[in-house]
């Protein structure tokens, strides 16, 4: 089983807490699980000292879950690949399209 | 073809680009194969009216809704949102509906994204 999840909140959010904790509970269980980041969930790839939700989301890709965001969202919020936790797909909304079609539930946390 | 996708847009057009996102995205969605529409609701009618985003410096949501448009993009609209927010002439092809055919529409979809 696949889980798609998009992610727009921002990392203070109940929003993405939610989905971290899905993502870490869906892997538990042996699901495969794929991120795809845009507007303010961008953030939750970038390190810092306030919020967890980046080292959580590390954790979660060394368990096996992918990341893929929207490059263009994180140029316009002035993140870089360099501030990003590793393994993330700098990508394109045609990531987000491919992963609607090959997910077998979708979940959307804004 | 792949997955019917509806993207639900219920808030108004400025203060955030979210609504602006939804529709870039909507465009994004169609290069994977995907059936989409749109489904405006609530306060979301807002973004079907005849905006002027430059005056404040604002995305404008009507070069998206023009690109969805050219790429096949359902457009619908909750006739009695249209009605209540007085959005008598649409920025675009909007096909105004009954609430419950857009119930219908959205349980029918694969996937729901509610922006």
């Amino acid at each position: 089983m696949k889980l798609g999840i998009l992610l727009t909140a921002g990392v203070m959010s109940q929003s993405t807490r939610s989905a971290l904790r899905i993502a870490e509970a869906a892997l538990r269980k042996g699901a495969e699980v794929e991120f795809f980041l845009m507007g303010d969930g961008i953030y939750a790839v970038k390190r810092g000292k306030r919020t967890a939700a980046a080292d959580t989301l590390a954790a979660l890709t060394e368990k096996g879950a992918r990341v893929a965001l929207c490059a263009l969202n994180a140029e316009q919020r002035g993140v870089t690949a360099g501030e990003s936790i590793p393994g993330v797909l700098f990508g394109s909304q045609y990531d987000l399209a491919l992963l609607i079609g090959s997910a077998d539930r979708f979940l959307y946390f804004g | 073809m792949g997955k019917h996708v509806a993207v639900v847009i219920r808030h108004t057009p400025f203060n955030s680009e979210r609504n602006s996102e939804a529709l870039r995205m909507s465009v994004g969605l169609t290069t994977g194969d995907n059936r989409v529409s749109v489904v405006f609701l609530e306060d979301g009618v807002l973004t079907l009216s005849r905006l002027q985003p430059a005056v404040i410096a604002a995305d404008d949501v009507g070069k998206h809704l023009q690109a969805c448009q050219m790429l096949g993009i359902r457009l619908v609209a909750d006739e009695e949102a249209l009605r209540q927010h007085a959005v008598s002439q649409p920025a675009a092809q909007v096909e105004p509906v009954p609430f419950a055919e857009l119930r219908r529409l959205l349980s029918d979809a694969d996937v729901v994204i509610p922006f």
